[in-house]
């Protein structure tokens, strides 16, 4: 591993023989011991185990509300000269970086790093799942997601995906459990338990769901996940309108139901913090969906006000959703923000503007947890670096470069207390306290779970 | 510096209590007949409530513009043919009486008679911090608080009936610019950081206040 102070040239950093720690497995766990019938279902090994114990990387005494997210190498013929996987520690308040940290998978005689294409914090803040892989999408027909301690950095384990590791974000159910879910490309959604080791404890296979599915994301009570239907192959699936979303329950892990939209890549979903309304990205029509889940059915379509769009994201007020255009299924070289008012959305199909971030290839946008800042950290995945976006000022206020000029891929704020953590904001939207801050500023009452407490402990670190 | 009539009004204030903002209206408009301010009022609630989402959905809420065009200084016979020709305000024919109209015009060409200057008060600063208005302005400033804690307004210059904006609304200040130059200021006197200012020139060097002209409707379905 390499830990890479801030504003080290990018050739140092590209030469992971200098810069990287050879990472050697330790017997810490058996691939045996670790195994769930689940997990054997869905394809998931472990692949490797390390002794994760160590001097702290950073201090969070200092940094007590920091934003976690990628530094890689890039992809699409953007490449950031970063070869190596790795992870970046932002403070959200000051707004500068903390540290940062590579892991030299070549070292294990992979020939290339295919981009962190996300990455998630579990809900106590002990662990960082960053997922990686070999080739690029789909070539290799498995990847790996690599969990880390963070507190020291270092690697704890490795899994063996059946696709390529997407996305990791938090899962807090009605409940009480709090689990991290993740989801590839040919990887169906998996759900890990911090607190035991990290083992698969949910998830369902594309057999159970009965079509390919490709992003997933948990409501805010946590009882349910949606996940939008699309064909692997991108030239049948340009032509595929008629297409579904997929209800998941979280608490058995079963399909409860499927949404009808005309869309050919549904690929975001947003829930309104009252879990009345879901909305939907359309990558191909560049449209949004607003799917009312009480009523269950689509009652407003909108442009998305960007061509291609990807992540979309509320502000603080639950009104005003901002629409990342990364040009999916398009130029996907997007650098532009759309916005729309969901209120009209019944009655207008029109976005209220487009704002440009020159964050090129933007992909998500991640909330920061302070209602006063309402700023959404938004991940470029070209420009090499992390643009801060005021929802109120609608504009660009800060522009972080990533330390050694790595692509950033998602984000979660972590608030720590010591080494005690709590995310709180993730692609999935806001959690814990943060959710019922929200709550409490919109006046939203008994609208179920997810609230806050104290996550059980996850493990040794 | 003469300051001119002023007041500070909240907005979601002013939808509680019927009829409270005929202060803003007195003092903004002194040349109008209390009938004209009571149109005015009555125009201000049916643009922010109309059909559930008010004219402000897609007009702005001070009708700056949004989806829809800026419609400050609009008459009654615009609003008229738009509603007749614009698609996308069909679903407000059946909600809007001939009098309803009437009084909306009475708003938005109220509106139109005023400069509006937006600043936001964000995290004690407030942005833009400084605004210049010609002499003999009238203007309608909106100060929108974006925080989660009230605040309390200080102004030197600028009568402030109201101090406390609430949280995560707006305030709308009327007044008219003195004519002589000068300067007033807005401060925040409770926020974290306190050395944010708004500041109000009055100059001559800043653009005199054209009202828009009525613009033309297009059709669209």
């Amino acid at each position: 591993m390499s830990r890479t102070p801030n504003r080290w040239p990018r050739w140092l950093v590209a030469l992971p023989a200098v810069c990287a720690v050879f990472l050697s497995p330790v017997p810490s766990a058996s691939a045996d011991d670790w195994a769930t019938p689940l997990a054997t279902k869905l394809g998931l090994t472990l692949e490797k185990s390390f002794d994760s114990s160590g001097p702290d990387a950073w201090d969070p005494k200092k940094h007590p509300l920091v934003f976690v997210t990628t530094e890689g190498p890039g992809y699409g013929g953007l490449l950031s000269g970063v070869t190596l996987p790795g992870v970046a520690i932002i403070d959200a308040e000051t707004r500068e970086v903390v540290t940062s940290q590579h892991y030299d998978v070549l070292a294990w005689g992979w020939k290339n790093v295919f981009e962190d294409h996300g990455v998630g914090v579990s809900p106590d803040g002990k662990w960082i799942y960053l997922p990686t892989g070999e080739g690029t999408f789909g070539t290799m027909g498995f990847g790996r997601l690599l969990i880390i301690n963070a507190r020291t950095l270092k690697l704890d384990k490795v899994l063996h995906t059946n696709g390529n590791p997407h996305h990791v974000k938090v899962l807090n159910t009605p409940d009480g459990r709090h689990y991290v879910m993740s989801y590839g490309w040919g990887q169906p959604l998996f759900v890990l338990d911090p607190a035991q080791d990290n083992k698969v404890v949910g998830g369902l296979d594309f057999n159970d769901i009965g079509i390919d599915t490709y992003l997933y994301f948990a409501s805010p009570d946590g009882q349910e996940i949606i996940a939008g239907g699309r064909f692997r192959d991108s030239a049948a699936r340009k032509d595929t309108f008629g297409n579904i979303m997929v209800r998941i329950s979280s608490k058995d892990w079963k399909v409860i139901g499927t949404v009808p939209v005309q869309e050919a890549d549904p690929v975001w979903v947003a829930f309104s913090v009252d879990n009345r309304y879901a909305y939907f990205t359309g990558a191909v029509t560049s449209r949004v969906f607003k799917y009312d889940r009480k009523a269950d059915k689509i009652v407003g379509v909108a442009r998305a006000g960007v061509e291609g769009p990807y992540g979309a994201h509320f502000g603080w007020n639950d009104k005003d959703l901002y629409v990342i255009g990364k040009g999916e299924e398009s130029h996907n070289r997007g650098k532009v923000v759309g916005f729309i008012d969901t209120s009209l959305m019944e009655k207008s199909d029109r976005p209220v503007d487009q704002f440009v971030t020159n964050c090129i290839r933007g992909d998500h946008g991640i909330l920061h947890p302070d209602p006063d800042a309402n700023e959404l950290w938004i991940s470029c995945n070209s420009s090499f670096e992390v643009v801060i976006f005021d929802l109120d000022q609608k504009q660009v206020t800060k522009r972080i470069p990533m330390p050694n000029g790595g692509s950033s891929h998602s984000g979660a704020f972590v608030k720590y207390d010591g080494w005690s953590g709590d995310v709180l904001s993730d692609q999935n939207g806001l959690h814990g306290s943060a959710l019922k801050k929200k709550r409490e500023l919109l006046g939203i009452k008994d609208v179920g779970a997810n609230e806050p407490g104290r996550p059980p402990t996850g493990g040794k670190m | 510096m003469r300051s001119g009539l002023g007041s500070v009004v909240s907005v979601s204030a002013m939808l509680a209590i019927a009829g409270s903002a005929l202060a803003l209206a007195a003092a903004a408009l002194p040349a109008l007949a209390d009938e004209q301010l009571d149109l005015v009022e009555q125009g201000r609630q049916i643009f922010e409530t109309v059909a559930g989402v008010g004219c402000k959905a897609c007009h702005g809420p001070f009708a700056e513009g949004k989806v829809g065009p800026t419609n400050r200084g609009v008459n009654e016979a615009t609003i008229r043919e738009a509603l007749a020709k614009v698609g996308a305000m069909q679903f407000l024919r059946e909600q809007l009486g001939d009098e309803d109209i009437k009084r909306i015009a009475a708003y938005t060409e109220w509106m139109g008679r005023h400069l509006l200057v937006k600043s936001l008060l964000k995290r004690g600063r407030f942005i833009p911090d400084a605004v210049s208005v010609y002499p003999g302005t009238p203007v309608q400033l909106v100060i929108e608080n974006t925080g989660s804690e009230p605040a309390t307004l200080a102004a030197e210059g600028v009568p402030v009936a109201t101090p406390t904006l609430p949280a995560r609304d707006t305030a709308s200040i009327v007044w008219t610019a003195p004519e002589a130059e000068g300067k007033s200021t807005i401060a925040c006197s409770d926020c974290k950081i306190k050395d944010g200012l708004l500041t109000i020139e009055v100059t001559k060097t800043a653009r005199p206040y054209i009202p828009p002209p009525q613009p033309k409707v297009v059709a669209k379905p």
